[in-house]
């Protein structure tokens, strides 16, 4: 495609006056999707007299981490003030195990469905399959009543895992398609050469799925995350995840509205996501793909 | 080293029957290659020989023993790859000693083995690096070396050298060749090249549709194949085919056929089977390969010779430096005759080429199986 | 002892064998009961007389009755064809519209990708908050047109029950319109780039070529795209409970937060229930034809 640019050159003004354009119109949306980042950072590092003084785009005259602090160490979240950070830890505990238990079992299911076929393997995973496109409400009910009854409710375990429940069949599908593309007369060499189910897969598969372990922590990550549904749901009060916490604070009506708090704490949630995305963008764009068009 | 059998065995996925009752036996030491055109079923078999699949029915034997669920790291075969399957994580190295170590040998027996087998086959300055900084044929080699260093009964080979450009493989073949000489090992290869196939093989099995069309060594398939489907896979370019009729020619049966209201009479030779009589006055299938079609040859005119000469337009000419393949039309059908050079002529004129009659195949037009 | 190594490898065989139907096992078991098991479940709570507690005798289609006479589920529907249809259609106008512009060899596009691309990454928590003091009527867009001289200037949607819908839809398209960017601008790049040479030998032009040849032949994205769409506005949540928190009243409502709010707030597990089916059924009546297409196409690549 990017040969059409060569195709497309006309005469030499038309030609520099539509790049202009285009370039243009690109910074005015880069403009748009950056707006409200710029306003959350700004925002966050001024103190309420110049917010209320200053407007949207001001800068900080005075740059000042205040809210930060405030909101990692202070903020209220329900009748706990002892800020966001309790339920920063609480997402982590949250996340790092359902990310590594659904990955792995992922894996291993994208193994076994694609390179062990076994009669019906197809319809076991067109089966895990439909569980990516389930809307969650309809879950919700069930769930809370099994997890009283696991005697989880309310508890990061419950959290853990609904995620790794829910999560696996991303996981699976995102294994299963990357292992499909992998010739089957690797682990038929592997077998001949005497290789078992778990040396297979510990010793010639696991190597060279680094691409796609990426893909599925990364999506796993952010989808835990940035999760607000089912922390929502099953937690409450001191065990609520990160984004729980942040609308609990950015929604409390008592005493001053202090905007510069609920900007510090939004971008303190998105911090770890945004991270992620920044460091690994690619393997980030691959997992939104792998996870959204089937094939 | 070991001899292999297989006894009527089938294979079976789902309801569709992908071998249908092969029965083999090949003795050590020798060579057997399968062929057959894609999808014939041939990996199939192999798979079955090395265990990787399961028979629907019968037994397969290596030496006296019935390996039919012996797992296959316990039936002592290796297997050599179309796709090569290098475990792309590990040096050529860990690739090569990948089976030794899973069977608990010793580290410093698998550097010594290593070590030989690098050495047979010339790859001991690329035991360090990954299978992605390897070329083709230097991958191929790998592949081989993985087989050999386990000394197994039996070698399974599954289209080898169909990834390789035309140069190499003529290589490699020479190469697994000398190495079959030399190692005396009992092989199993399946490729759909023919000339692979006769160049390699002791013995030859054709397949086509899940059915072994026959089973023989290479000259005979050659020179005597079965039916019509074994003649035409077999020799390029392949056998022509010519509808015909078994007349009887003042005593002696001859092949007739009509060529543009012309009638062309090919008598056969005189020690012809007995069993071409019961033809006379039937519509046969004249098979002849192209170099049993040549340009006239001296003393053909003689009565009895087995030369037969008839008179031809030439359609279109394909010389290939050795010969010349010469395409006529005759009975309807293109014909390919295999002309030496400064005797070809030029496209759309008349020639006399001479028939070798001890070259022929008949076949049943209806059975298509070899009169 | 050739037969009992036999018999032996013959069960290490069939262990082999089963290793992989055992591996898989568990992940399967918990999609039975989590996802088939609390369908059903949902499904027969529905049907039942269920308020405050589930109670499981049947009251037959009494819940969907009541569903379709509360006023509250009329507006959620109506918002979600709302809001649904634009945050649909922006969205893939916009990232077809990037799509095409970031395929012009320009020079910063790895960077401008990363920039549409980067909401994407956030929690719609993250971006209701945001966009929820960007777009308040004391302090935020409006104040700062003021400041700018456009005295006149007015935007209350956020506080207006008739428009705060659409302020649910600024932040979603801004969430989302990168991503189905990245999903166009793969698809282009997968163009063979042979017809379009043709096409350019035979003198078409440029916006000849993307409207003749390349949109159309990336029509299955399209169909992905939507697919995509439609599913995250059935689902959406998060983003309405942070920004509009279903309000002012209910005005801003979806089927979800409905759905949450009978659920968790309101004691009325029936209704709830009934409304999470008819959204269950939303999305299958989307998803089923699609999935049934894709998996069938796929078949013809193995
Ligand atoms: N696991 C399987 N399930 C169903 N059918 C199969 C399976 N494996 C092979 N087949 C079918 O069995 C037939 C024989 O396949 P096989 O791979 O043995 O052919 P082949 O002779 O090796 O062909 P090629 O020369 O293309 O390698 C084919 O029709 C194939 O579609
Ligand atoms: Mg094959």
């Amino acid at each position: 495609m990017a040969d059409l640019q060569t195709y497309g050159q006309d005469s030499g003004l038309k030609h520099t006056l539509l790049r202009g354009l285009l370039y243009l119109v690109l910074i005015l949306f880069s403009i748009y999707y950056l707006f409200p980042l710029f306003v959350m950072v700004t925002t966050s590092l001024k103190s309420l007299t110049e917010i209320r003084e200053g407007t949207l785009i001001s800068l900080p005259r005075v740059v000042t981490f205040d809210a930060w602090n405030y909101a990692w160490n202070e903020a209220c979240v329900g009748v706990e003030c002892s800020g966001i950070k309790t339920f920063f830890w609480n997402s982590v505990q949250m996340a790092v195990p359902a990310v590594l238990i659904s990955t792995i079992l992922g894996a291993l299911n994208g193994y076994a469905l694609t390179k062990f076929r076994f009669k019906g393997a197809n319809i076991v995973f067109a089966m895990l399959l439909f569980g990516c496109f389930v809307p969650f409400q309809v879950v919700l009910l069930p769930m809370s009543v099994t997890l009283g009854k696991l005697g989880i409710a309310n508890s990061t375990t419950g959290l853990v895992l609904v995620h790794v429940v829910y999560g696996l069949c991303f996981t699976t599908l995102f294994f299963r398609n990357y292992y499909v593309s992998i010739p089957d007369e690797l682990v038929k060499a592997a077998t001949i050469d005497g290789a078992g189910f778990f040396t297979i897969f510990w010793r010639i598969i696991l190597p060279i799925s680094g691409p796609i372990i990426v893909v599925s922590i990364i999506w796993q990550f952010t989808q835990i995350w940035n999760d607000f549904l089912f922390g929502a749901s099953f937690s409450s009060g001191g065990s609520a995840p990160m984004t729980v916490a942040l609308n609990n604070i950015v929604n409390t009506t008592t005493g001053v509205k202090q905007y510069n708090v609920d900007m510090a704490a939004a971008l303190l949630t998105g911090l770890p996501t945004l991270l992620v995305y920044v460091l690994a963008g690619k393997y980030f764009v691959r997992g939104l793909t792998a996870g959204s068009v089937k094939g | 080293m070991a001899s292999l059998t297989l006894d009527k065995v089938r294979k079976t996925f789902g309801s569709v029957e992908v071998l249908k009752e092969i029965n083999l036996t090949i003795e050590d030491g020798e060579f057997l290659v399968l062929v057959g055109p894609s999808g014939c079923g041939k990996s199939t078999l192999l798979n079955l020989i090395a265990g990787l699949e399961t028979s629907s029915d019968g037994e397969i034997r290596i030496g006296d023993r019935v390996i039919n669920n012996v797992h296959p790291k316990d039936r002592n075969i290796a297997m050599v790859f179309q796709s090569y399957a290098l475990y792309p994580n590990m040096t050529v190295r860990k690739n090569i000693t990948f089976g030794l170590e899973i069977r608990g040998v010793s580290a410093s027996e698998r550097d010594k083995a290593v070590d030989d087998v690098a050495h047979l086959l010339q790859i001991e300055n690329l035991l360090d690096r990954k299978p992605s900084q390897l070329s083709g044929g230097q991958r191929q080699r790998v592949a081989m070396g993985r087989a050999l260093v386990r000394n197994p009964d039996i070698f399974l080979f599954d289209e080898p050298l169909s990834n390789l450009d035309a140069k190499l493989r003529v290589d490699m073949r020479t190469e697994i060749k000398k190495l079959h000489h030399r190692l005396g090992s009992t092989i199993v290869y399946v490729t759909h090249d023919q000339i692979e196939a006769m160049t390699l093989a002791s013995r030859i099995a054709v397949m086509k549709g899940g059915i072994l069309q026959q089973f023989d060594t290479p000259q005979h398939i050659y020179e005597k194949p079965n039916n019509m489907f074994v003649a035409g896979f077999i020799g390029s370019p392949s056998m022509n085919f010519i509808e015909a009729k078994l007349v009887d020619d003042n005593g002696r049966i001859a092949v007739t056929f009509d060529n543009n209201g012309q009638k062309v009479v090919l008598p056969l030779v005189a020690d012809s089977p007995e069993s071409y009589k019961s033809w006379v006055g039937k519509d046969v299938v004249f098979g002849i390969r192209p170099e049993g079609l040549t340009h006239k040859r001296t003393g053909s005119d003689q009565p009895g010779s087995q030369y037969v000469n008839f008179d031809a337009k030439v359609e279109v000419i394909e010389p290939t430096g050795a010969d010349t393949m010469t395409v006529i039309n005759l009975g309807g059908k293109e014909i390919v005759a295999r002309v030496r050079p400064d005797r070809a002529t030029n496209p759309g004129e008349m020639m006399t080429f001479s028939a070798d009659m001890n070259q022929i195949s008949l076949f049943d037009p209806t059975t298509e199986l070899r009169i | 002892m050739g037969a009992s190594s036999s018999t032996e490898s013959n069960l290490m065989a069939s262990l082999q064998r089963n290793l992989s139907k055992i591996v898989v096992a568990p992940s399967f078991a918990a999609s039975l009961f989590f996802v088939y098991g609390f369908i059903i479940w949902t499904a027969w709570m529905a049907f039942s007389k269920s308020r405050m507690m589930p109670v499981y005798d049947w009251a037959g289609l009494r819940q969907y009755e009541r569903l379709w006479q509360m006023e509250r589920w009329h507006v959620a529907i109506e918002n979600l064809l709302i809001f649904g249809g634009l945050f649909i259609v922006i969205c893939l106008f916009l990232g077809c519209l990037l799509a095409v512009l970031l395929d012009q060899r320009i020079r910063a596009e790895g960077v401008l990708r990363t920039v549409f691309l980067y909401p994407m990454a956030l929690s719609f928590i993250v971006t209701g908050t945001v966009w929820k003091w960007i777009l308040n009527p004391g302090l935020g867009l409006e104040k700062m047109m003021h400041d700018l001289g456009w005295a006149t200037f007015k935007f209350d949607w956020l506080v207006n029950s008739d428009f705060a819908i659409y302020t649910v839809v600024i932040a979603a398209v801004w969430q989302a319109s990168g991503f189905i960017m990245a999903m166009f601008l793969a698809a282009l790049r997968g163009v063979d780039q042979d017809i379009i040479r043709a096409a350019y030998m035979d003198g078409a032009s440029l916006p000849r070529i993307y409207f003749g040849i390349i949109i159309p032949s990336i029509r299955p994205v399209f169909l992905s795209a939507i697919v995509v769409l439609a599913h995250l506005a059935v689902k959406s949540f998060d983003l309405v409970i942070a920004l509009t928190g279903g309000g002012p009243g209910y005005s801003s409502d979806l089927p979800a937060t409905f759905m949450y709010t009978m659920a968790f707030q309101r004691n009325q597990l029936g209704i709830s229930a009934a409304s999470a089916m008819m959204m269950l059924a939303t999305v299958m009546a989307i998803i089923v034809p699609y999935l049934y297409s894709e998996l069938r196409g796929g078949k013809k690549n193995g």
